[in-house]
């Protein structure tokens, strides 16, 4: 397909820029790989790399899985050529953005507990995981992404929730923060 | 299939793309035959949408400037043209939020419950086991079904006293009538007026229920519809293309369906109730209804009145009115959990009939005495309940609560709205339960369900054997978000109520009180229902009656009455509507019905026509049969026709009257000399004479088998003026609900009888509670005219 023009670029750009680095950056474990990741995958696309395999009505559903594809192989790529495992940070270790009013505070407290439990999940638990709620994703497109099959992602969506919710009930309260607002 | 299944969780989370037809309709026959697997998907939804709301909030940080220009600058075509690009992101994030919503549209869809309890009720007199909305409709056939024709044969007048407060015999088991039965003639003349002793009264309990009838298109009815369902996707749709995001969605949805409820101004949601009607005591022997110790009604009218409105009818309930209060019942005897007594007088509205009280007390347990107690506070923290008279009412509530508890209690505290939590951990440490407390805020929509299934396993894992065990739902009902399916929700609860965990309702503010929810959901989960409007009635029902409100004595307390045609003509069970039991139902030990708790009384009162008096004809609902005569009453043919003559003539001769006046003095002349013969008589001659038979059956609270009591009454006769003053203020109580409603059956109650009638029975009135009755109907006069 045609490279997307500067203004499309510039919009994917705006909406994938950071869902893209967050995703790079839970593979690769540091910021400044996963940016490096992103980066080259949006090069990639903007050289007309991307083939143009879906109709028109998906082709921006078509386009974000590409990306998400590009990205991951790019930072498991980076991965295996550094070969470094570094944790994960946790959130609150992160440099936060703007404060944002207390329902924001709030919600990442008690998103942290969340990533807390995440965090004892199995490494693709947790990626079809994020695919899913945090960008998502359909089971066939994170398929797609992860190149397992629909049912392998059906079966590790099932068994990672299902952890999730047994950890859940095991939570303490103070993990928990008050904030039900989170919706 | 099972829950277990991956396409399980599949489908749960709206990823039908590639499950087969067939994959889809077992798992859809697994949501509707299993509720433990409803359950699951609730909870999955629950957890999906957590996800959903938490996870992109992780932080995520962008490129570097420079990184961004590079890409910029890669792009080989530099054509101006603005293209709009579109992002399927919303769209499929509201695919899977309307998964979630078709996953409980499914579930509404398959699980018969709300059908076919609505056909039921619809169709005949199940009455036990109607609990969701049906409607006014099918209410009103189902009376006249079993409200049949209604003649009375004629008798004797009014006043003639008798009546008997029966000691309860301790533990009488199943045998039938006389064996335990000694009605002390006296005792309720005598009865000391005041005594209002604040300890028991009616609190809550679970409650009724039942043929619940129509609702005023509230919301939260709403929601238990499947057309409700299928619109809710409808509207998010709609949303979806307008790019809303979900909140203000779930703000949308509620108002667009407010703006279809018939009432607009006022989302509060109340069942209708149709009246009890006069039943012949020859066809139907036997009133059959479960026990009742919610209060809420009386709360909840208190507060329209307090604002000058007039409470929808639908919201009086007179058997919780009648309940609010504490009467003077002798503490039982032996080992039985409860004493009865009863007590017939004239009837003050209707002076041609007879009043009769029923009077149920459980035994009180001092404060010190009370079994451990493992508490899990359910709190509803989402938006709608910021109000003063909401969370911040609630957290002084359970404050006092708190108070009282001792070294033995646990608590822990779920909350919930969007999505549920638990914020803190069974505890006997009261300044943890505080601090948990006080942190509470308000804040987003609410989704009751995922909340009430953490708070029963919490209360589950911490079960205290042989103690108290309930869940306490602090809410003011309006579920708005999630599985809000009534059957759904209830089904569950009713499952819970079994591994032995009680619930408490305390409905909390107005203008959206989901009052027939909250009704619903205290009578599945053996639970009772008490409406907070002040910090005053929090101390009524958390402090005062703690014991009552939390433990319970009996459970699924049955009453059958079984009256006596050669002396009782016709009669009508005031209030107990949603009660309503058939006579069946009363020996099947499955039927669910209401608890007792310590130190409760329970009040109930019929109206009687003695045998031989004509009903009024707007009171008959059946027409004469043709082929069937109707029996005479045997001991009185010839007064019947003279009734029935004195009637043609519209002009009651002061004759008549006189005769009447004599029959009553015969009858109270006859009967303390009945009671010198009573150990010869003959028993037949004994049984004639009485009016009814009281019978109930309860279990214990942990047991399967109930047990049985009877107990005779024999009515004397006796009028008004000796009628004791807990039965005057009853009939008070009765007279202000009758009035509220605008019942066909007031008679010639009116606000000043009313008055008249509660001032009678005052009392002592220690709490003051009484008195605050008289002023209500002050208020109620002024409001109703």
């Amino acid at each position: 397909m045609p490279a997307p023009d500067a203004p499309e670029l510039s919009a994917l750009l705006a909406r994938y820029e950071r869902p893209l680095v967050r995703y790079a950056q839970s593979i690769t474990g540091d910021l400044e790989s996963a940016r490096d990741v992103v980066q080259e995958t949006f090069i990639k696309l903007a050289r007309g790399e991307m083939k143009d395999g879906a109709a028109p009505e998906e082709h921006a559903r078509h386009t974000e899985a590409w990306l998400f594809t590009v990205a991951r192989n790019r930072a498991l790529d980076h991965q295996r050529k550094f070969s470094r495992i570094i944790p994960m940070p946790l959130p609150e270790d992160r440099p936060c953005g703007a404060p944002g009013p207390a329902a924001v505070l709030e919600r990442q407290e008690s998103a942290t507990s969340l990533f807390r439990l995440l965090d004892a999940l199995s490494e693709n638990q947790r990626e079809v995981i994020r695919l899913k709620f945090q960008n998502d994703l359909s089971y066939r497109e994170i398929a797609d992404i992860t190149q397992l099959s629909v049912t392998n992602v059906g079966f590790l969506l099932h068994t990672g929730l299902k952890k999730l919710r047994t950890l859940l009930r095991e939570q303490t309260p103070e993990d928990f923060g008050l904030s039900r607002s989170v919706l | 299939m099972n829950t277990d299944d991956p396409k399980f969780t599949a489908y749960a989370l709206g990823e039908k793309e590639d499950l087969t037809p067939a994959e889809c309709a077992e798992i859809e026959a697994l949501l509707a035959n299993n509720p433990l697997a409803s359950a699951e998907a609730v909870e999955m939804c629950a957890l999906a949408g957590r996800l959903r709301a938490e996870l992109p909030g992780e932080e995520a940080s962008a490129l570097l400037e420079d990184q961004r220009a590079t890409i910029l600058s890669a792009t080989a075509s530099q054509a101006p043209a603005a293209k709009v690009v579109r992002f399927p992101r919303r769209a499929l994030w509201w695919s899977a939020v309307a998964a979630c919503v078709v996953v409980s549209a499914v579930m509404a869809l398959l699980y018969p419950a709300l059908q076919a309890e609505k056909e039921a009720a619809r169709r005949s007199l199940a009455h036990g086991s109607l609990s969701l909305g049906t409607d006014a409709d099918g209410f009103v056939a189902d009376n006249s079904m079993t409200a049949p024709r209604i003649t009375l044969d004629p008798s004797f007048s009014t006043a003639s006293p008798t009546l008997g407060a029966v000691p309860l015999p301790a533990n009488a088991s199943a045998s039938p009538t006389l064996a335990q039965t000694v009605p002390t003639v006296s005792a309720l003349t005598t009865m000391n007026p005041a005594t209002t002793m604040p300890s028991a009264s009616a609190k809550m309990p679970q409650d009724r229920l039942s043929a619940a009838m129509t609702t005023k298109s509230l919301a939260s009815d709403r929601y238990a519809d499947n057309g409700f369902v299928k619109k809710g996707a409808g509207d998010l749709a709609d949303l979806q293309a307008r790019g809303l995001r979900e909140e203000e969605a779930a703000g949308l949805k509620r108002e667009t369906l407010l703006r279809q409820g018939n009432e607009p101004a006022n989302t509060e949601a109340f069942d209708a109730i149709a009246d009890n009607a006069f039943l012949t005591a020859r066809d139907n022997p036997l009133s059959t209804f479960s026990i009742d110790v919610d209060t809420a009604s009386y709360a909840i009218v208190r507060r329209f009145l307090s604002q000058n409105q007039r409470p929808p009818k639908g919201a009086v309930r007179i058997e919780e009115m009648l309940n609010y209060f504490t009467y003077n019942y002798p503490q039982p005897q032996g080992d039985a959990p409860f004493s009865a007594t009863m007590e017939a007088t004239a009837c003050p509205w209707n002076p041609e009939h007879r009043l009769v009280r029923i009077g149920l007390k459980g035994r009180e347990i001092a404060k010190d005495k009370r079994p451990a107690s493992n508490l899990v506070f359910l709190i509803d923290v989402s938006g709608s309940m910021q109000p003063g008279n909401k969370l911040p009412l609630l957290k002084q509530s359970l404050g006092l609560l708190i108070d009282q508890l001792g070294a033995e209690d646990r608590v822990s505290m779920v909350v919930y709205a969007g999505s549920s939590g638990c914020v803190l951990d069974p505890t006997n440490d009261k300044a943890q339960m505080r601090a948990a407390l006080g942190k509470l805020q308000a804040g987003g929509s609410t989704n009751g369900a995922s909340g009430l299934l953490l708070a029963y396993q919490l209360a589950e894992k911490s079960f205290v054997k042989g103690g108290t065990n309930r869940v306490i739902l602090a809410t003011d009902g309006d579920w708005n978000v999630g599985v809000t399916n009534q059957s759904d929700l209830l089904d569950l609860i009713a499952q819970k109520a079994k591994s032995g965990v009680f619930l408490t309702v305390l409905g909390f503010g107005m203008d959206n009180l989901k009052d027939s929810m909250m009704v619903k959901l205290a009578d599945r989960g053996n639970g009772n229902y008490a409406y907070l409007d002040t910090l005053l009635e929090a101390k009524k029902v958390l402090v005062e009656q703690l014991s009552g409100t939390l433990v319970t004595i009996a459970k699924d307390v049955k009453i059958q009455v079984e009256f006596n045609p050669a002396q009782v003509g016709a009669y009508r069970l005031i209030g107990y509507e949603k009660r309503m039991l058939a006579k069946e139902d009363f020996n099947d030990d499955k039927k669910d019905a209401g608890e007792i708790g310590a130190g409760h009384t329970v009040t109930a009162l019929y109206e009687v026509v003695p045998a031989g008096r004509e009903l009024l004809p707007s009171n008959k609902r059946v027409a004469a049969l043709k082929y069937q005569s109707e029996p005479a009453a045997p001991d009185a043919p010839a007064l019947r026709e003279s009734v029935i003559a004195e009637r043609s003539d519209a002009a009651p001769a002061g004759a008549e009257i006189a005769k009447k006046l004599d029959d009553r003095r015969l009858m109270a002349a006859a009967t303390p000399a009945r009671k010198e013969k009573a150990k010869v008589a003959p028993a037949s001659e004994h049984v004639a004479r009485e009016m009814l038979t009281l019978k109930l059956r309860y279990k214990e609270p942990e047991g399967d088998t109930s047990k049985l009591l009877e107990f005779p009454l024999t009515d004397s006769g006796a009028g008004w003026e000796r009628s004791s003053r807990d039965l005057r203020f009853a009939a008070a109580v009765a007279g202000y609900g009758m009035l509220l409603r605008d019942s066909p059956h007031k008679g010639q109650a009116t606000w000043s009888a009313v008055a008249e009638w509660a001032q009678e029975g005052l009392g002592a009135d220690a709490n003051g509670y009484r008195a605050e009755f008289l002023a209500l109907i002050e208020k109620a006069k002024a409001v109703t005219r």
